[in-house]
């Protein structure tokens, strides 16, 4: 916590020194001439009940057009064995994707073993799931942010800043990670409207994003706090909204690797970066220790909690009406005559829904 | 309790340098004057015996020591005439002369390059000791129409590698801001480079900014930077040169692997008091001096403090319209003769640099140093001087956010003492004998929780303890007028003192913490690790012709602190990492060889010098390491071997209206990590580019003086970018996360880096038969406005192509004005 922090303010520092002093950020050409792929691994064994995924791929080629083609690995073998001598093998479901539904004990340790179509092996070192610890609320708040929009005007915005708060209870300093989605009513509306739908659409909060918390650096009797979202408050919170926070507990060495994962992304080219370097998870080949498996098979317990917001209990009245108030526009302005057209979209109303 | 200890320290640390100054200036002040003193005065008399006391006419024996301002440094090549009847002598390398001279009165004239004249009216009627200091010239800042400025020829200089560079050629630099400042100026000089705008230090032929022994004074400065970086700490009105060795390296210097920057800070003004000041864009500065005693012991204190504020308020953002940026400096010095043979100072030095981001986040960090001194002449053939000093640098973060609130610091205390002899056998031959004592105080790193919301808990790393002592002898020998050589040893042995701990690892597997077999205790002063190691330094020069030398050295240097730090520019709050247990002192072996050249009559000089270093035990660090807060610091640092090597062509022309100055250095810096039982590797165990290798790099300043008083002065640079480390490939996990794959440490390069600048200096003087003047000098930095990369980053959006962005710190034209006063 003390080093994540104290390297997060003198970068912040670096940086806002630099640029106050007439710096300047700007996109240029960059060549790359490479052509190495190599398999990674993205896959979590939590100690739900439910339908849990291994996914397996090819890295992408940067550089030559196709940064974001990640072949699938197919016909593998995967299996998580346990600290018990048990085996579970897993179904692939679609190209590259193994699934099984199941759930993994807190204080057992589990390992993944998969065997690749070409005789190559992959494993994992085994990893102890960590006790559960639970979020114990939710804290919010608003905050305006003008910015200057692609067509040059000056245009603000309202944002939602969330805050995680843990109590660390029995002396446990857990190492955390937090995933967040959200749904919120979206009604039709459009002219001579005879019977209006209402839909219900599930987003994913944190695409791109990754937010961790070490609660080593706590002193005692302290709740650990971690800002772990900001969203902005758009027609999605007209009707009501609601805010479902996972926070997964995991080991130290899987934090290590999602922190040594942040620092390459956050990368700003402050004066003061450290160098950035390639992540090693706790996968490896057995029979060739040259051979770099990228990615984490991640043994995490997991706690859920959901808030539901209005803008009543935000405090905040101006928030615009659902339809047309989207800054992006086709498949919006589409919506409010269809609203089934929304990706992760349903007629249903979920039963926690007022 | 922690903050107000440390402000008790503050205060305890103020008292004692401000009663050291008062004592110091009352005994300058109150020392009683003997009727012979080497005096500052243009011309004086000097009586040795009376007419009455000689029989008949003869000769007499007239011999001495010439030194510099600051009575430290002996000067080479001085030359002592006496015109009415055609008698020359020169000084040799340790500034001493002998001449006989016919009994009776005669002008002595005494002049050296780079320093003013001074005339002797000599009444010799027995043998006598003449020892006097010359004033640079920059001293007066007057106007020559011939600018030479160096203080010696390329050729005529014994050190291989040893650069000299005086204020005055400094100021003829086109700087950022206007400002005259001597980091940014020895980057000019070839094998000088840094990684970039604003960073901080310098990277002397591919080393490490840490590998460079930064002395004022004689003491240490372990962060030479205001600012983060933008500007030197050294106040220009105050200095009154620099000297830096990049090759060989004398005996009496050591505890760094690639170079010395020495600077001296000018003595006060003996006869008269002066003021001198500037104001700039960026800062603002003010010196006094004068005598306390006339002719026999001055003061000098100037102070140096910013406004750049207004640039944060100038940007149209709110949080940096709520920051600040702030830096001052405060020096002052005295300094004076006591008898005839002996002359003692103290200088003291202090500065601060404040940087606050909005509400959140603030850094301080301070340097303060006191320095006391004494050279004494032992007669004919010897002299002493001892140095004391003792220092501090300080640095602090802030974070003021919520129940984040904490502050983290870091302190170097250090306390260091010379005591140095210089025999002279006879005209060619002297010795140079000393001993040197380091004592290290380092807290690598507290944390503490401010305010009380804050949940930050408390943590403080052990205080760690070294001392370095090195004893040394250096023999300078003369072989007719063709041959100098210089043979020296130096011996250093350093302990790591306790109190402390020590953890033990496995010996079969890389250092890691979360396998800690075993752990040593180490009581108050018991030996917790030592080493030692001769170093032994030789440098030649052979003159092959009146104007063409061939020089050589070789140098060994060992270094038992190093600045711990994995950014490519050294940062305020980097550790000072003292040689320990588990962490063995670097060292490196220096080679160097270069022809030098010149042809007086036209002002020309070149030459082109090859160097090689051979590194051992460097240090590098592992993918990610954890610097900050880590007790167990060795488990992320690896050991390797370096080198690095390259070629310096330079040509000068220094006399006319029209000069120019330029310089081209190929260089390379590579390292080599090897995986081993109880390490990983970098890049498989091969050879790869440092931070700091730039293979091209290219100088060149065209000085113009236009009129008497006014110059013009353009300057280019030219570089290599530096290496970095870039991804090859991605990879996805579940929440569309774009992942990167890096590259082999240090595989690709930054643009390349150039830029103009270009100054003209307008002097306006008041009265001819004075030195008072004021001036204006109108510069502009980075004249075409190039967006030279300091890094080059990347990032990624879902399902887009990975973008590359540069970061141009000084990506824009920097226009500047800055006025100069002298009176």
């Amino acid at each position: 916590m003390h080093k994540n922090r104290i390297q997060h303010i003198f970068l912040l520092l670096g940086c806002v020194y630099a640029f106050s002093m007439l710096g300047c950020v700007d996109e240029i050409r960059f060549n790359i001439d490479t052509d190495e792929r190599k398999i990674s691994l993205d896959g979590l064994l939590s100690d739900s009940l439910m339908t849990q995924t291994i996914n397996l791929s090819y890295s992408s080629i940067i550089g030559v057009g196709n940064d974001n083609i990640q072949p699938p690995v197919e016909g593998a073998v995967v299996e998580i064995k346990d600290g018990e001598g048990n085996s579970f093998l897993f179904e692939e479901v679609s190209p590259g994707t193994y699934e099984r539904f199941m759930a993994g004990e807190i204080g057992r340790s589990y390992q993944v073993e998969i065997s690749l179509p070409d005789g190559n092996k992959i494993m994992s070192r085994p990893i102890i799931m960590q006790p559960s610890v639970p979020v114990d609320s939710l804290a919010y708040s608003i905050e305006a942010v003008a910015e200057i929009n692609p067509s040059g005007n000056l245009v603000s915005a309202n944002f939602m800043n969330v805050r995680a708060i843990t109590r660390i209870r029995d002396g446990i300093r857990p190492f955390l990670r937090w995933r967040a989605q959200g749904v919120y009513e979206f009604r039709e509306e459009y002219s001579g409207a005879l019977n209006v739908r209402w839909c219900y659409v599930r987003e994913n909060l944190d695409i791109n994003n990754l937010v961790i918390g070490d609660t080593r650096g706590l002193a005692n009797g302290f709740d650990f706090q971690e800002d772990i979202l900001t969203k902005e408050l758009d027609g999605k919170f007209f009707y009501q909204y609601a805010l479902e926070i996972l926070q997964y507990s995991m080991s130290e060495e899987e934090y290590t690797y999602w922190d040594n994962i942040s620092s390459i992304l956050n990368r700003d080219g402050s004066i003061f970066n450290p160098p950035p370097g390639t992540v090693r998870g706790n996968l490896f080949d057995p029979n060739d220790s040259d051979n770099e498996i990228l990615g984490f098979f991640s043994v995490a317990s997991v706690t859920f909690k959901r808030d539901i917001i209005t803008p009543n209990n935000l405090g905040f009245s101006s928030i615009p009406k659902t339809c047309f108030s989207f800054r992006s526009a086709a498949r919006q302005i589409q919506a409010c005559s269809d609203c089934t057209v929304l990706s992760g979209s349903t007629q249903e109303r979920p039963p926690y829904w007022d | 309790m922690g903050i107000n200890y440390n402000m008790y320290l503050h205060l305890q640390t103020f008292l004692r340098e401000f009663l050291l100054f008062i004592i110091s200036i009352c005994l300058l002040v109150c020392w009683p004057t003997s009727s012979m003193q080497a005096q500052q005065d243009t011309l004086f008399v000097a009586n040795y015996g009376s007419e009455e006391d000689i029989a008949s006419p003869g000769l007499a024996k007239l011999s001495g020591t010439i030194m510099d301002t600051d009575g430290v440094l002996p000067l080479f090549g001085v030359e002592l005439f006496i015109r009415r009847i055609q008698q020359k002598v020169r000084t040799d390398t340790k500034g001493y002369f002998e001449m006989a001279v016919p009994t009776g009165k005669h002008l002595l004239e005494i002049s050296g390059k780079g320093y003013l004249k001074k005339r002797v009216q000599l009444n010799i009627y027995q043998d006598g000791i003449l020892n006097l200091n010359l004033l640079p010239e920059d001293y007066q800042l007057e106007e020559v129409l011939i600018l030479d400025q160096g203080a010696e020829s390329k050729v005529a200089e014994k050190t291989v590698g040893l650069e000299r560079m005086s204020v005055k050629q400094m100021e003829r630099k086109a700087l950022l801001m206007g400002e005259t400042d001597v980091l940014r100026s020895i980057q000019t000089i070839s094998g000088v480079s840094s990684v970039g705008d604003g960073a901080s230090g310098f990277n002397v032929r591919g080393g490490n900014t840490d590998e460079n022994l930064i002395l004022q004074d004689q003491g240490l400065v372990f962060n030479p930077t205001h600012a983060l970086g933008f500007f030197s700490l050294f106040h220009p009105d105050l200095v009154s040169g620099v000297e830096l060795y990049k090759g060989g390296l004398p005996s009496k210097y050591g505890g760094r692997l690639s170079s010395v920057l020495d600077v001296k800070l000018r003595r006060g003004n003996t006869e008269q008091f002066k003021a001198r000041g500037g104001v700039g864009m960026a800062s603002s500065r003010l010196s006094f001096e004068g005598p306390i005693k006339k002719n026999r012991s001055s003061f000098l204190v100037g102070a140096r403090a910013s406004y750049i504020d207004w640039m944060l308020r100038a940007i149209n953002d709110a949080d940096l319209q709520k920051s600040d940026a702030f830096f001052y400096d405060v020096t002052a010095k005295v300094d004076g003769f006591i008898g005839q043979n002996t002359q003692a100072g103290i200088s003291v030095f202090n500065s601060f640099d404040d940087f606050t981001f909005a509400d959140e986040a603030k850094i301080d960090y301070e340097t303060r140093s006191a320095t006391a001194y004494v050279n004494h002449i032992l007669g004919e053939k010897a002299s002493l001087s001892f140095n004391l000093n003792a220092g501090q640098y300080i640095s602090s973060l802030f974070d003021l956010k919520g129940t984040n609130q904490s502050e983290f610091d870091i302190d170097i205390n250090y306390y260091r003492s010379r005591l140095n002899a210089l025999i002279r056998f006879s005209e060619n031959q002297n010795l140079n004998v000393g001993v040197e004592g380091n004592l290290y105080d380092v807290t690598p790193g507290t944390i503490e929780p401010v305010g009380e919301i804050s949940s930050i808990q408390p943590q403080t790393l052990d205080k760690e303890r070294g001392l370095e002592l090195s004893i040394y002898a250096e023999q300078n020998m003369t072989f007719g007028e063709v041959f100098d050589l210089t043979v020296g040893l130096r011996f250093t042995s350093y302990r790591n003192i306790g109190p402390g701990t020590v953890y033990l690892y496995p010996e079969d597997r890389p250092k890691d913490f979360a396998v800690v077999t075993d752990s040593l205790v180490f009581g108050s002063g018991e030996t917790i690790a030592s080493y030692s190691g001769l170093e032994p330094r030789v440098s030649f020069k052979w003159n092959l012709s009146s104007n063409g030398a061939l020089k050589g050295g070789y140098y060994k240097a060992f270094q038992y602190i190093s600045q711990i730090s994995n950014t490519a520019a050294a940062a305020p709050i980097d550790i000072w990492q003292l040689a320990n247990y588990h962490i063995g002192p670097q060292e490196a072996d220096n080679f160097s060889l270069g022809y030098f050249h010149e042809f007086p009559d036209r002002g020309l000089e070149a030459s082109f010098n090859v160097f090689y270093r051979d590194i051992k035990q460097l240090i590098e660090y592992k993918d990610f390491a954890e610097l900050i807060l880590n007790n167990h610091l060795e488990t992320e640092l690896l050991r390797g071997n370096g080198r690095t090597y390259g070629a310096e062509f330079y040509f000068n022309k220094r006399k006319g209206r029209h000069q120019i100055e330029t310089n081209y250095t190929f260089s390379r810096a590579l390292r080599k990590v090897e995986a081993s039982e109880t390490q990983v590797g970098i890049n498989a165990g091969e050879w790869f580019p440092s931070n700091y290798d730039k293979p091209h790099n290219f100088n060149i300043t065209y000085f113009f003086q236009t009129r008497k008083n006014n110059n013009f002065s353009v300057n280019f640079t030219y570089s290599t970018g530096r290496p970095i480390t870039a991804p090859v490939s991605n990879y996805t996990n579940d929440n569309l996360l774009n992942i990167p794959v890096y590259s082999d440490r240090n595989k690709f390069r930054i643009p390349d880096y150039h830029r103009l600048d270009i100054a003209y200096t307008a002097t306006f003087k008041q009265k001819k038969e004075t030195d008072d003047k004021h001036a204006i000098t109108l510069s502009v930095y980075n004249l075409y406005a190039r967006k030279n990369a300091y890094s080059v980053f990347f990032r990624q959006s879902p399902f887009q192509a990975i973008q590359a962005f540069r970061l141009a710190v000084l990506g824009t034209m920097f226009p500047s004005i800055t006025y100069n006063f002298q009176f």
